[in-house]
């Protein structure tokens, strides 16, 4: 097994070398670069920069410098740790993400978790009370929240919240727990914000994970075996938890790889709905500005995340399903 | 505007007028509610016949005082610190203001509320002392001698002197660090030639150019061109001309730069990427600015007073918090979650900022713009366009003229300025004193039979397809270009109205980045913009010349690359458009109204015969109700008074003098 992950991880090398060149490529790709970007938001907002000073920025920048030279200052400097400089924050980026990947994971492992938890028992009891009421009423909501696009169902919320309470829902923080150090009161804070976002992020992988283990249940609870089970006396519960459901995990499991990171970046219109100090927002708003190493170290740390959330998946996957070999 | 108040009006025009000589000729009496502001204490008591016995503080910095940790407001103050005083009442001291910005990239946002200028524009238009005390403007116009505020001290306590002023010219000329600080701005040089700095005192200096420069004071009150001091002591420690280069190398490799230069730039960059440089504005960064609320407290060095004597802000913190959205912007004000906004508040939610305001407690003020809001109603045609058969037909006078007669003006402001704003042609604003009414109201009206005579006399027939066409027998086809698809609606209406006279309009909306682009290289047909060239336009030769110091100029990008590459590249410009640069060029040596009265009327008269730029709405001189820049205040927020149009020298909200507002109990 140890061999087996240490091939993988090699494995993984090219890869993701090859896609930081196409992530880097198709940044560059948009006319002008982020001189322009910034020129053209300078004068939206009626300010002005001389023409000059733009000449001597782009110099300075290497805005000027051919690709493949700017390719390789970047992904050595990667290598060595320094993922380069933000134009638009006019800061090494290391110095930004870090930040915000904290936050970001606590708002995705938190999603995570309620997607789990919530499509894993809506799931079992639609499976198990099949064409019942409270079946039809989770397959209805489960279909509705796998229609509703999260930004939707955030500005929904939002506007009930405001309507309702004169809030309005979005960061993370209140003012005036976010300059605090972290204490008590500012985790119930955090809490507070953090329900939104889980429920808008989180109902639209819910209602899907809630149809998969539905329905691979279902296909598990008729096969003989279980019948079998029943006819020899085996606990309903007992039997339930020992095998099919076992299986019918095996989606939920080989999901964690691009769950992952899908949330990270998949959570990026809700992110910025919602104002949260995410990942999310700064990598649109780099897109846009063709903030260059700023957008490609983002999209590179994704890639890197879900090439190891992959792996990861696989190998819970083996644990799980003993018909998986390591080969 | 309300010109009855005519002692106030006089009571204005004569504020701070210390030593100004030679440049009493600005702008067009303008009345303003907002706070007056004295260079000192002598000039507020001479005027008012009030008087300030003793200098009060805020109970943070008395405390600290207390405690030994700060010097008593004596020492703090300068010798002759400004007196504000406040729109109606004296302050009380506390509060934090909430305002709403993008990020560190929005720092803009922040330096027009509450940066300080060298000396500053104010509501009258004209040039009032701030960080300089006084200047003389001495050898017919040719030296301006500045005299610093003697006391004025840096955010850290260090006095603010000449050194400071030498220190910035040193940094902005030193070739190393072009691209960083320097060059100097264009307006530094006369007929090409570098002014020269002079250190007379510790607060004295001077700048002499080889001949006269008319418009140096306005240049250096406009919006961030010149600040003029950067705090030596300070910036000293990183600049090998002054540290050890072994030295400022350890600070580099400390601090993880590539070299002593971005070090410069990262310690200078400030609030974004140095929060800690020492400063003069009211308030100071408390934390760091990328975070999600960026705070910043008061400065126990700021140097400017009410009238009653107590040192100013009256408010403790501002926090910005960061909302990249435009609409989670609107979603905070409705909610009552901001005090005081003016930059991204958008003319279009008016009516819902309105409907809310009760819920949210705020009120709105609406100040008269130019610009009408965010909205680019202004199509210029390019000249230059590659197309040769196209060329030949938008470099028809007639032809402009013709796409200006087929507009149905009256029809898009009702719809999209509610009513409010006025058919005009781009043309300078009434509130200049440049405005012609001619120009205004050259070509203005709905006529499109008249325009289609226009068209039929250049020889534009009618094609099968209702349409008319290019002499090649192609459809007149004429495409526009607006930015991020935000005034598509307008232009939906102008394309029906084109309609009627043959013209068939498409509209683009390419992204940002695409448009600035094809602007650079003049690869578009029309263009959409606001012709913003604010109160003073014979300030900049914004939109009405193609000169070097312009970028963007839709109407002529060619004839401005011409230009700005020397020579090199782009579309040498005919002698009539060669001439608005000279224009441009001789208003900047020329100190008498008068005479430039006259140059700009040159220019008038050479636009509006020729019409390159087709406005389709403006604001009404006499309305305070026109489409404009919305304010979000606070009910609770007292000493925020709405402030004359927006323009060059009047810095937009900058102007209201945020450092005078308080919050009522």
């Amino acid at each position: 097994m140890l061999n087996y992950i240490i091939k993988r991880f090699i494995y993984m090398i090219p890869t993701l070398l090859l896609i930081s060149l196409v992530v880097f490529i198709v940044i560059q790709l948009p006319p002008g670069d982020w001189l322009t970007a910034y020129v053209a938001s300078l004068r939206e907002s009626g300010d002005e920069i001389d023409p000059i000073t733009v000449e001597l920025l782009r110099e300075r920048y290497g805005f000027n410098q051919p690709f493949f030279t700017k390719y390789l200052n970047w992904i050595s400097g990667v290598l060595q740790g320094d993922f380069g400089y933000s134009f638009g924050w006019r800061k090494p980026v290391g110095e930004l993400i870090w930040d915000r990947l904290g936050l970001t994971l606590v708002v995705s492992v938190s999603t995570l978790l309620f997607t789990w938890i919530v499509s894993f028992a809506i799931g079992l009891y639609s499976a198990t009370h099949q064409y019942s009421f409270g079946d039809y009423l989770a397959t209805f909501l489960g279909f509705i929240g796998l229609a509703t696009p999260n930004f939707m169902l955030a500005l929904i919320l939002m506007y009930l919240a405001y309507k309702y309470f004169g809030l309005s829902v979005s960061g993370l923080f209140s003012i005036q727990y976010a300059m605090a150090p972290w204490s008590w009161a500012k985790f119930v804070d955090l809490l507070k914000h953090l329900w939104i976002p889980i429920i808008v992020i989180g109902t639209a992988g819910t209602a899907s994970l809630i149809r998969v283990l539905r329905a691979n249940l279902l296909d598990e609870l008729g096969k003989p075996y279980v019948v079998t089970a029943r006819a020899k006396g085996l606990s309903y519960l007992r039997l339930l938890f020992k095998y099919p459901v076992r299986i019918a995990l095996i989606p939920f499991v080989s999901t964690v790889g691009w769950t992952f990171a899908g949330l990270i970046s998949g959570s990026v219109i809700t992110g910025i709905v919602l104002n949260l100090p995410t990942t999310g927002p700064m990598l649109l708003q780099a897109l846009k500005t063709q903030d260059m190493y700023l957008a490609g170290s983002f999209l590179l740390f994704l890639s890197i995340i879900t090439v190891i959330g992959t792996l990861v998946s696989d190998l819970l996957l083996a644990i799980i399903d003993p018909r998986i070999r390591y080969e | 505007m309300k010109k009855s108040i005519l002692l106030l009006v006089f009571l204005i025009l004569f504020v701070g007028n210390s030593g100004v000589e030679g440049a009493e000729w600005q702008g067009t009496d303008i009345y303003s509610e907002t706070a007056i502001q004295y260079s000192t204490a002598e000039q507020f008591e001479a005027k008012t016949g009030k008087t300030i016995d003793q200098y009060n503080e805020a109970p943070e910095f008395a405390e600290m005082v207390k405690q030994g940790e700060l010097p008593p407001i004596e020492q703090r103050l300068p010798d002759n610190p400004v007196v504000i005083e406040p729109a109606e009442n004296i302050g009380l001291y506390g509060g934090t203001l909430k305002r709403v910005w993008k990020g560190p990239s929005d720092r803009w946002g922040v330096r027009k509320l509450f940066g300080e200028r060298f000396v500053t524009g104010a509501p009258d238009r004209r040039v009032h002392p701030n960080v300089a005390e006084s200047w003389e403007i001495v050898d017919q116009g040719k030296t301006y001698i500045f005299h610093l505020r003697k006391g004025l001290k840096w955010s850290d306590g260090h006095p603010v002197t000449a050194d400071d002023a030498m220190f910035w010219w040193e940094v902005r000329n030193d070739k190393e660090l072009d691209g960083i600080f320097g060059p100097p701005k264009s307006d530094f040089y006369i007929n090409d030639q570098l002014c020269e700095w002079k250190k007379i005192d510790d607060y004295t200096f001077s700048v002499s150019f080889v001949a006269p420069h008319a418009t140096f004071l306005e240049f250096i009150a406009s919006e961030g061109k010149a600040r003029m001091i950067m705090p030596k002591h300070y910036m000293e420690k990183f600049y090998p001309r002054y540290t050890p280069l072994k030295e400022v190398n350890k600070i580099v490799q400390k601090e993880g730069h590539d070299d002593w230069k971005k070090l410069m730039e990262a310690k200078w960059s400030w609030p974004d990427m140095n929060p800690n440089r020492p400063t003069i504005t009211a308030w100071i960064p408390a934390n760091e600015p990328s975070e999600s609320f960026f705070i910043m407290k008061r400065n126990p060095y700021y140097w400017k007073i009410d009238s009653a004597g107590n040192q100013l802000p009256y408010i403790e913190k501002i926090a910005h918090e960061q909302v990249t959205d435009k609409e989670i912007m609107t979603m905070r004000v409705i909610s009552g979650e901001v005090d005081f906004q003016n930059r991204h508040m958008s003319f279009d939610n008016y009516p819902l900022y309105m409907e809310n305001r009760e819920k949210g407690n705020y009120r709105v003020m609406n100040i008269p713009d130019i610009k009408l809001g965010e909205s680019k109603t202004v199509i210029f045609i390019n000249l230059n366009i590659q197309d040769q058969v196209k060329a030949e037909i938008f470099n028809n006078d007639q032809f402009r003229k013709a796409l200006s007669l087929g507009i149905n003006r009256e029809v898009i402001i009702g719809m999209f300025f509610f009513g409010q704003a006025i058919p005009f042609q781009a043309a300078f604003p009434a509130e200049t004193p440049f405005y012609d009414q001619e120009w205004a109201q050259a070509y203005i009206d709905y006529d499109p039979e008249r325009a289609n005579q226009m068209l039929d006399q250049i020889g534009l027939k009618w094609g099968d397809n209702k349409y008319r066409q290019y002499p090649d027998g192609s459809t007149l086809t004429v495409s526009i270009e607006l930015t991020d698809g935000k005034d598509v609606n307008i232009y939906e209406l102008v394309k029906d109205n084109w309609k009627d006279i043959g013209v068939n309009l498409q509209i683009n909306t390419p992204e940002r980045s695409l448009r600035e682009e094809r602007t650079e290289h003049g690869n578009f047909e029309l263009a959409a913009w606001s012709f913003d060239t604010s109160d003073r336009p014979d300030l900049l030769g914004k939109h009405w010349s193609v000169s070097k110091n312009e970028s963007g100029v839709h109407w002529g990008p060619l004839y401005n690359k011409w230009y700005r590459t020397g020579g090199k590249d782009g579309v040498e410009p005919p002698a009539e458009i060669a001439r608005l640069n000279q224009i441009y060029m001789q208003l900047k040596s020329t100190p008498d109204f008068d005479q430039r009265k006259e140059l700009m009327q040159e220019v008038i008269d050479f636009h509006k015969e020729h019409i390159f730029m087709i406005g389709m709405a403006g604001i009404p001189s006499d309305s305070t109700n026109s489409p404009g820049s919305i304010v979000i205040v606070d009910e609770r927020l007292r000493n925020v008074k709405p402030w004359p149009i927006v323009g060059v020298l009047s810095r937009g909200a900058g102007i209201s003098m945020i450092q005078q507002f308080y919050f009522e109990p």
